[in-house]
């Protein structure tokens, strides 16, 4: 599903991903660690093309995303669910329009929106909450909007960028195990995260980067 | 097929209804802005719509040119019957009619001021006129120059005055006009274009979270710029409104005194005043078509 051949990423000079291969397959579950730095975000933003390599392709489905025209990516990035490190939520409108706002780009009927909507809120814990603006929510809870988001499409890919870095314990396990159930149903879920605790008891692909450079797990 | 339409239709409906929601949450700065709008646009249609209505003064207009030969005054009246009638055989002349000293006395008798004043001569200090219509030859210069040259040369003519040097002079004017005014036209376009243009970029540069979000969500072009389109087609739509409705109101007024203006030259030259849903449609329309304009002027070069 998702295979990244000798991919390089510079930032003004400074490497932040160095020859870079790696394939995860088809309905595969892995997770991401490493250091602070290490190239985590970097690795998930070039697969949604977010990022653009330097040298080297990133196939996603077969096709190599390098070479995608513009007006292409936004059909790429439809079909991926993205948890972002940082939410990247819209404080200006209610939970339930965040979490629809991937439905409303892929042009989704009202009535289906607001059944899906509701779905995703409800895997997350966060039923009852649709028209709270997400600013008066905890950051926990503004994470797991962000969750609903990236699930509300049934995306084909699920990259998630440290979807517990502000969760207790047990909520993270939660988290874990709802991105696991996406995984059984037959998501191609990548996580980055450094709970290497709640990794290892998960027992899912370990892939682990090292200043930019495949340290393990790569296979 | 029609699911399609439905959906894409509904994305529309969202994008306006968001709009809406968002100039409503401003008011005083849509407000603002929809005014500076509707002046820049009433503005240039005001003075457009004057020149319309005073159009029958244009180049085109085809008012009759005339005449009028004064003898020499205490001419015997069997030399005036000649006179008319050499000048009737006069190239260039189409019709005469001869107008005696006692009939423009008389006529002016009926005026009161002047008739008292008249009274002070001992004899009719008045001229006899020979009223000439010109053939569809000499009706326009230089050959109703000539004809008037030809008709002032005559033994027996005092001066020969055409009707229309002033028409001509107020060509002139009006020709003047028109260029300022559609260089005012012209200016204020632009100024309604660069004003969208500026309102559009600050927007923009305000919401650049939002449309970056929607960018990793997967969202086209098409879609991010769509609320942009929709605001500035909401500020064109209604200023636009509001400048027709003030330019009809102020044609209205404006029609009224021109009328005045032009019957002091003894002529009802000035057309009919546009029927204002007219007005309306040719405002609004405007201010849509160039606020989308600058809308695109500035969403234009945005790379997400
Ligand atoms: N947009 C950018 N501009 C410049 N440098 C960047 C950019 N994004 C990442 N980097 C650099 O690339 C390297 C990898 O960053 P990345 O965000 O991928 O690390 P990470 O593993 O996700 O770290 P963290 O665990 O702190 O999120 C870092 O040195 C970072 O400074
Ligand atoms: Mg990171």
């Amino acid at each position: 599903m998702i295979q990244l051949h000798k991919v390089v990423k510079r930032f003004r000079g400074e490497t932040a991903l160095a020859e870079i291969n790696l394939e995860i397959g088809d309905g595969e579950m892995a997770f991401i660690t490493g250091h602070s730095g290490a190239g985590k975000s970097t690795l998930l933003r070039l697969i949604a093309a977010i990022e653009r390599p330097d040298f080297g392709q990133v196939f996603v489905n077969g096709r190599d995303i390098t070479r995608l025209a513009r007006a292409q990516i936004p059909y790429l990035r439809r079909r991926i669910g993205f948890v972002f490190q940082n939410h990247r939520l819209l404080f200006d409108r209610p939970v339930f329009d965040n979490v629809a706002l991937p439905l409303r780009i892929g042009g989704a009927g009202r009535v289906e929106a607001g059944k899906r909507v509701r779905a995703a809120l409800d895997k997350v814990g966060l039923l009852g909450k649709e028209a709270l603006n997400p600013a008066s929510l905890s950051a926990g809870q503004q994470q797991r909007v962000g969750i609903a988001r990236a699930i509300v499409n049934r995306p084909l890919i699920l990259l998630a960028d440290e979807p517990t870095g502000n969760l207790d314990p047990e909520l993270s396990r939660e988290i874990m195990n709802l991105f696991s159930e996406f995984n059984r149903a037959g998501t191609t879920t990548l996580v980055a995260s450094h709970d290497l605790a709640l990794i290892g008891v998960l027992g899912h692909r370990v892939v682990t980067l090292h200043e930019g450079r495949l340290a393990g797990g790569a296979e | 097929m029609f699911a399609t339409l439905r959906l894409y239709l509904d994305s529309h409906q969202m994008a306006l209804a968001g709009t809406l929601a968002r100039l409503a949450k401003a008011p005083l700065a849509s407000a603002l802005t929809l005014s500076l709008i509707a002046v820049a646009l009433a503005l240039p249609a005001i003075a457009l719509s004057v020149l319309h209505n005073t159009g029958a003064l244009l180049p085109d207009h085809s008012s009759p040119a005339r005449i009028s030969v004064y003898l020499k005054p205490q001419t015997a009246a069997a030399e005036v019957r000649r006179l008319g009638e050499e000048i009737a055989a006069t190239e260039g002349v189409a019709q005469v009619a001869v107008i005696s000293a006692e009939e423009s006395l008389r006529a002016f008798r009926e005026q009161r001021d002047i008739g008292d004043m008249l009274a002070l001569f001992e004899s009719n200090p008045l001229p006899a006129v020979v009223e000439v219509t010109p053939d569809a030859q000499h009706d326009r210069a230089p050959g109703l120059n000539l004809l008037s040259a030809r008709l002032h040369n005559l033994n027996g003519v005092d001066r020969a005055e055409t009707n229309i040097a002033w028409l001509q002079r107020l060509d002139a004017i009006i020709a003047l006009a028109r260029t300022a005014v559609h260089l005012l036209a012209a200016l204020f376009a632009a100024v309604v274009l660069l004003v969208i243009a500026a309102i559009i970029r600050s927007e923009t540069e305000s919401r650049r979270d939002e449309m970056e979000i929607l960018a990793l969500l997967g969202a086209g072009d098409a879609f991010i710029k769509r609320p942009f389109f929709y605001t500035a087609l909401c500020y064109g739509l209604g200023g636009g409104l509001l400048a027709g409705l003030t330019t009809a109101l102020a044609t209205a007024i404006i029609d009224d005194h021109l009328r005045q203006l032009l019957s002091l030259y003894g002529s009802d030259f000035a057309r009919d005043g546009m029927f204002w849903p007219r007005i309306v449609l040719y405002t609004t329309g405007a201010g849509a078509a160039l606020c989308v304009a600058g809308a695109w002027l500035s969403l234009r070069k945005e790379k997400l």
